[in-house]
């Protein structure tokens, strides 16, 4: 890790870690100061999270796609990046942020554990079909997790002692299901770029290896989450407890059964 | 036959199908990472528990023939609701009049202080401005409707599902892959004897006779010395037509003759010379060596009985005494050899590039160095399939999430000495957005111009 990169890292850390307090005393308190103050955090934390990222891309030479300290610094930024953008648009959501945060620190913390050793990259990644893979594994990733994050705090403002929230909780609940369409179009362009990838590197599109598997898996649940949605006419806090446990199925993909083995980029 | 049809149309059913595939390959992808010696080990006492895991694994299960019948029903189920959905799509379209309400449907009456013809204008503009599409009318009424790109994003997504099923199946029934050791500078003429290992044995058709040779390989170093590319040149002369010569790295196959030749590892081949006390040649040429780990052990067999056993050491230092490599590159290569005969080992010792050892009368020599190259032959017809399939799958969930259907309604009346306009708004899907923007139109057909 370099000197740029850890400070980035660790005020981003730090800056989310405030917001998420700011904003859930926001949640309590209702004072638009606390609202303000958290977003501020929460956007100093990005912006140093993303310093963190282009140090690390300058002094690799290359994106940071290998390894579990990269992936999380990668994954990280994108539920953050998604969070704010779709925040920003649909302030009805934006009381799920801190949920959302909580998730982002704990991938960070999540990749500060493991090894952040500057490495070149591997054969395996040496490929034109990273690009689209890894950016579309990345925003179905955020994606789900923001939605998750969602789905949770429908299910906290829909519980049968909240407040009436009527239209902010039907919109909330909407939201979420939006953002899992969208992870659900961005997680097939992963498996489908993935599987032209894997042809070139070891001959074959499909191995039926741990994250080849899961990843599958995940996008059949999410598949069943859409049907349920809107063929089925699943809605409100049936579909929250489903999106929130189908999540599940992304964490053990990325950084469950898949990260305790190399297979998926296994080479030479 | 009706209750199989009713099954085959009905979405809880196959939706609980998807569901069910999903959880066995959940199940499944757990016993991929227990060995075939580990079964072995618990055999004997765990007798269930190694069979369940010998037949859930993955590649097991996705051959078995029950869990076959989960994707095929659902292939079957997605044929019938694209048949059943576009002929109730065309019918439907061929009715006159306004397009029919969607699911979720709003109502609103908003009253404005202006004629019919002014809040028509306003009407008009407010449609635009929050996304309501602008349709056909009289004078009085208006509507409106899109969603036929939605529709037909979803009979694309599902289709293409049944074309990348289609895929699957044709790779499972016709894909061939097999691999192939060169090593450098060492012609091959393809036969069914020349392969490592082929499925099907008998696959290799139009590749046999074809002349593989590879050369010029080398391997690319990045900081401390870690591994960043590996590339060769590789000469594939098929009979009776041109040869063709081509540079293949990681990522970068070649393809002969329909097949794809795929670099999957290199290692090191040292030329190795070894006589007897009594002078005789017991061993002449290439041996194939591992790459990693350095060190790792590799044997040549001796004419007459017997082998060399080697070890590896491409980049050669002594560490505490024992025999190590500094980095896989091949700076100081050493060969450390065993000769063994008859169980007994009779010499030992190491030999750097370009020496000989001669030790207890038996001589080894190490003139030169060259690679080998590995590479996986593959032809898999289901490919294009699958690649049609996965294409059509995400260009029909975009069309399909980005242009749902909706209608409306509107219809201006005088009122007093201004109009009533009332609205019907329908959307097929998110039904507190489509009163969120409903709300929105009110308010615009309401705000002062």
């Amino acid at each position: 890790m370099t000197g740029i990169e850890g400070v980035g890292l660790w005020v981003g850390v730090f800056g989310y870690a405030l917001a998420i307090v700011a904003l859930s005393a926001h949640a309590f308190f209702e004072k638009a100061w606390l609202q303000k103050t958290g977003a501020g955090l929460a956007g100093t934390g990005f912006a140093a999270h993303s310093v963190a990222i282009v140090a690390r891309w300058i002094a690799t030479g290359h994106a940071p796609v290998m390894g579990a300290y990269e992936n999380s610094l990668l994954g990280a930024w994108f539920i953050s990046g998604i969070a704010g953008v779709f925040f920003l648009k649909n302030r009805a959501a934006s009381r799920a942020a801190p949920m959302v945060l909580a998730a982002t620190v704990l991938l960070l913390g999540n990749g500060i554990m493991a090894p952040a050793t500057l490495a070149p990259l591997e054969p395996p990644f040496r490929s034109a079909w990273i690009g689209v893979h890894v950016v579309f594994a990345w925003f179905s990733f955020g994606s789900y997790v923001v939605a998750s994050g969602l789905a949770a705090y429908h299910l906290l403002i829909t519980r049968k002692s909240a407040p009436d929230t009527g239209t902010r909780a039907a919109l909330v609940d909407e939201l979420g299901a939006k953002l899992i369409a969208f992870g659900f179009v961005s997680h097939a362009v992963m498996l489908a770029s993935g599987a032209i990838w894997a042809h070139g590197l070891w001959g074959r599109y499909w191995a039926w290896d741990p994250v080849e598997t899961w990843s599958l898996v995940s996008w059949l649940v999410y598949g069943v989450y859409l049907h349920l949605r809107f063929t089925l006419g699943w809605k409100s806090r049936r579909a929250s407890w489903l999106a929130v446990a189908a999540v599940g199925t992304i964490i053990v993909t990325f950084f469950g059964i898949g990260a305790v083995s190399d297979v998926h980029t296994e080479m030479l | 036959m009706a209750v199989l049809l009713r099954i085959l149309l009905s979405r809880r059913v196959a939706v609980g199908a998807m569901a069910l595939l999903g959880l066995l390959l959940g199940l499944s992808s757990f016993a991929t990472g227990v060995g075939p010696e580990r079964l072995e080990e618990v055999r004997a006492k765990k007798p269930v528990r190694v069979w369940v895991f010998e037949h859930l694994r993955p590649e097991e299960l996705t051959r078995s023939r029950v869990f076959l019948v989960l994707p095929g029903y659902i292939g079957l189920a997605v044929a019938a609701s694209i048949v059943l959905r576009a002929r109730g799509h065309w019918l439907g379209r061929r009715a006159r009049g306004p397009a029919p309400l969607e699911r979720f449907v709003t109502r609103r009456e908003v009253r404005v202080a202006m004629a019919p013809a002014a809040a028509h204008a306003r009407l008009d503009a407010a449609l635009r401005r929050h996304g309501f599409p602008h349709g056909p009318g009289t004078t009085e009424d208006r509507h409106g409707s899109r969603g036929d790109l939605g529709f037909l994003g979803s009979l694309v997504f599902h289709a293409g599902m049944l074309v990348a099923l289609v895929g699957v199946g044709v790779s499972s029934l016709a894909r061939f892959t097999g691999e192939v050791l060169l090593t450098e500078g060492v012609p091959l003429t393809v036969d069914g004897a020349s392969l490592l290992w082929a499925s099907p044995p008998d696959g290799l058709a139009s590749l046999l006779g074809t002349r593989l040779t590879v050369g010029q390989v080398a391997a690319a170093f990045g900081g401390g010395g870690s591994l960043t590319d590996v590339a060769a040149v590789v000469e594939a002369e098929p009979p009776g037509l041109a040869p063709a010569r081509q540079m293949v790295s990681v990522n970068v196959p070649m393809t002969v003759k329909g097949y794809q030749l795929t670099l999957h590892r290199y290692g090191f081949a040292p030329e190795l010379v070894a006589t007897d006390e009594t002078g005789r040649e017991r061993a002449s040429g290439l041996a194939v060596v591992r790459v990693l780990p350095p060190g790792a052990e590799d044997s040549i067999a001796l004419d007459g009985g017997g082998e060399l056993q080697l070890s590896f050491y491409p980049d050669f230092v002594e560490r505490s005494g024992r025999p190590a490599s500094a980095s896989l590159q091949p700076l100081r290569p050493v060969v450390e050899f065993r000769w063994v005969e008859g169980g007994r080992t009779l010499a030992a010792g190491r030999v750097g590039r370009g020496e000989q050892l001669v030790i207890a009368g038996r001589t080894v020599a190490f003139p030169s160095l060259r690679y080998w190259a590995d590479f996986i032959v593959a032809r898999d017809p289901g490919l294009g399939w699958v690649a049609t399939g996965a294409f059509l799958i995400i260009f029909g969930l975009a069309v399909r999430f980005g242009w749902h259907e909706q209608a409306w309604r509107a219809r201006v009346t005088p009122q007093g000495a201004g109009s009533l306009v009332a609205l019907a708004l329908s959307a097929r899907y998110f039904p507190a957005f489509l009163e969120q923007r409903a709300d929105g139109l009110v308010r615009a057909l309401q705000e002062d111009p």
